[in-house]
């Protein structure tokens, strides 16, 4: 960007927002130095909402443990859950049937669309699009449905088991599912129409927050974010998971069509196509869900995990989401560590600040899909 | 029909004594409690429930049959906020925003009935009591010793002043076709039908409209949902409900001016004029051009609204930018190609 015309110096001035900001997408401080409308210096203060997850997971029995890893997000419950199964799964040597794998990878499918539904909510708020964000919601609603038709909760589902999953689909599940497929798939259009190429949008979100990408990689950056800044990393085809590897998707990449590549536009463009190949692996699934067990085995409360150590990733809806899991072959675990995708997305978020302006800022980090909940923890 | 509209209050029977000023000040307060008030309250009620309808929302539907009582709500809830002391230096910067915005009711141009000044300079009234209120505003941000307040106080004062160019070009272009800058001369010069309005008088004078529309948009652009929050984000209650009303005056206001200036005003077809000037009936006249220029104003913020309900809010410097990058060669596109239009036809 050109700051260039800025040639009138002001006296800069500290200015300290949040963590309870309306602007902000979550709870977290921001140190702003400000010269006029530009950010010279910004910092970014977390730990307002950790919970000691955990430090909880490893004074609960493993049975307990899902419900812990669903809270790392709750608002993408699923993949935590997941991670810490695989690794768990991987302890015991546990066998995962074919239908149970199948609607592991339909919840995760939903809960990335719902994801990035959200997401898109947050960066029209963002740039106040105001139509958008209840068009987004409104279409993430049909999901939550689903997930409440599934599991009898629209958050922090904690459906799946160490094994399989707690249940098999319910009467009709499959149905909505393939419905609200082709209704979201009708919608993207709308929302293409309405907001990814309005020039308002574009001139808001194009050339803003770019991430080179040598710097993306040099950050560590995954998910969304590391793919619009052009990076093919997507572990679910670089080490496939759940069945992933017999899917056929596409993993599609930032080509600066607005502005830059890896600008917050890239970003946003990313999450909408992300939105596209969800829906198709969601219909692959459906149409050829296996007969079959939904679990290996009921997981009771003295359920205990042999001595050792696992690490196990999945692709979350914000990057690489990996849990390492120790059992000292007790009841409980040892501990639970997860490696959550906005770790470095927040390092990154306050470089990317310094430089832009002002108004910027809550575009910026709405693009960067920062959950401070899973920071935290 | 100037004569009759500076002088309306001449019209009414009343005891000796009185003074003129005691007439006006009552009727406008009257005006105001029987016709603005409830008129303001059925529009926030329509736009929030169409604004809802763009969103795919329901909107108000809770107060009374599907929301209607939502206004009196409102207002029966804004009654009970406390009133926010400020220091006197932010009261007295307030007090002039306040004055400065709501003088431009001496001048609001709803037909002969409402205006109670009615000079050569109409027309640049309303704009230059925005621009003092723009200063106000800036000096009031200065004030509150924020950065919300220093940044939406610079922002609000940038702006006024990148509006204001092309604004005043427009306006001058309408003046070209009106030959004249009174309200009642502007719209003298137009008819009832679209095509004899001011802006089909010339090829270029629905540019110098979009010019005036664009800048009444430059004018009243806020930043309230971005980050800083302006001025208002140090304001609270009755002084933020004054404030927001502001925001909602001055687009009214912009709005009937562009109505009057390009949109032929309340200028009605010759036979009903003539008609009711001939029956001596001329509160039922004056009554129904107001009606007209207010339909006609209304229209025209339901469709600013439309569009600002559906497209994403630019950064401060781009509309800026648009103002004196766009706009500006715009209504001076306009001003000249009218100018010579006239020049040559």
């Amino acid at each position: 960007m050109n700051f260039e015309r800025e040639t009138l110096p002001t006296t800069p001035a500290d200015w300290v927002v949040g963590p309870y900001h309306s602007p902000w997408i979550s709870h977290f401080r921001a140190h702003f130095t400000l010269d006029g409308e530009i950010i010279v210096r910004a910092g970014l203060e977390g730990g307002f909402l950790h919970r000691g997850l955990e430090k909880a997971l490893e004074l609960h029995p493993w049975q307990s443990s899902i419900v812990y890893a669903g809270r790392v997000d709750p608002e993408a419950a699923s993949f935590a859950e997941h991670a810490l199964c695989l690794a768990v799964e991987k302890l015991c040597e546990l066998e995962v049937p074919a239908r149970a794998q199948c609607i592991r990878v339909i919840v995760d499918e939903l809960t990335r669309v719902s994801s990035h539904l959200k997401y898109i909510a947050r960066i029209a708020q963002a740039t106040s699009s105001e139509t958008m964000v209840h068009f987004a919601l409104r279409d993430r609603e049909k999901i939550l449905d689903l997930f409440e038709l599934l599991s009898g909760a629209r958050f922090s589902l904690s459906f799946l088991r160490f094994g399989g999953v707690a249940n098999d689909v319910t009467e009709g599940f499959i149905e909505r599912v393939v419905e609200v497929c082709d209704l979201i798939r009708f919608r993207l259009k709308e929302y293409n129409d309405l907001f990814s190429y309005n020039q308002a949008f574009l001139a808001r979100s194009a050339y803003v927050g770019v991430v080179e990408p040598g710097f993306a990689r040099r950050c560590g950056l995954t998910g969304p974010n590391a793919r619009a800044s052009a990076i093919v990393a997507d572990v679910r085809k670089t080490s496939p998971y759940s069945g992933y590897e017999q899917l056929d998707f596409e993993v599609p990449l930032g080509q600066g069509e607005g502005g830059a590549i890896g600008d917050a536009h890239d970003r946003y463009v990313i999450r909408l196509r992300e939105i596209t190949q969800s829906l198709e692996i969601l219909r692959q699934v459906c149409d050829a869900l296996p007969a079959g067990p939904f679990a290996s085995a009921p997981v009771e409360r003295d359920f205990k995990v042999p001595t050792g150590e696992a690490y196990a990733r999945v692709e979350s809806a914000r990057g690489l989401l990996g849990c390492y899991a120790v059992a000292d072959g007790s009841a409980r675990p040892t501990r639970v560590q997860f490696r959550v995708p906005t770790g470095p997305s927040w390092q990154l978020a306050p470089m990317l600040l310094e430089g832009a302006r002002l108004q910027d800022a809550p575009t910026i980090l709405a693009s960067l899909d920062l959950c401070v909940s899973e920071l935290d923890r | 029909m100037s004569g009759v509209a500076s002088g309306w209050y001449q019209l009414l029977v009343l005891p000796e004594g009185i003074p003129p000023g005691l007439v006006v000040a009552g009727a406008w307060i009257l005006a105001t409690v029987m016709v603005i008030f409830p008129v303001a309250a059925a529009y926030s009620y329509v736009e929030r429930k169409l604004g809802a309808d763009y969103q795919a929302r329901v909107g108000p539907n809770r107060a009374g049959p599907s929301g209607m009582f939502q206004p009196i709500a409102d207002w029966l809830k804004l009654l009970q906020k406390p009133n926010q002391a400020l220091s006197w230096k932010e009261e007295r910067w307030s007090a002039l925003q306040t004055m400065a915005t709501y003088s431009t009711a001496a001048v609001l141009p709803l037909g002969p009935l409402f205006i109670l000044a009615d000079t050569e300079m109409n027309v640049f009234i309303p704009f230059w009591a925005l621009m003092v209120a723009a200063l106000a505003t800036l000096l009031l941000g200065m004030e509150q010793s924020s950065i919300q307040g220093w940044l939406g106080g610079s922002r609000v004062a940038a702006q006024a002043l990148s509006g204001a160019f092309p604004a005043t070009l427009a306006i001058l272009c309408a003046g070209l076709a009106g030959g004249g800058f009174r309200w009642a001369d502007m719209v003298a010069s137009q008819g009832a039908a679209p095509w004899s309005w001011n802006v089909m008088a010339s090829p270029f004078h629905p540019f110098g409209f979009l010019a005036f529309v664009g800048a009444g948009l430059v004018f009243s652009a806020d930043h309230q949902r971005d980050l800083g929050g302006g001025v208002t984000s140090n304001l609270y209650g009755g002084r933020l409900a004054l404030a927001q009303l502001g925001k909602f005056y001055v687009l009214f206001l912009w709005s009937s001016m562009a109505t009057v200036l390009y949109l032929g005003g309340w200028s009605m077809p010759a036979f009903i004029t003539e008609e009711l000037s001939a029956a001596d009936a001329w509160i039922v006249l004056f009554g129904l051009q107001a009606v007209l220029v207010l339909s006609k104003t209304v229209l025209l913020m339901f469709l600013i609204d439309w569009v600002a309900r559906t497209n994403p809010r630019a950064r401060v410097e781009q509309i800026t930018e648009l103002s004196w990058k766009f706009l500006s060669p715009l209504a001076l596109f306009s001003l000249m190609g009218a100018a010579a239009w006239r020049a040559l036809t």
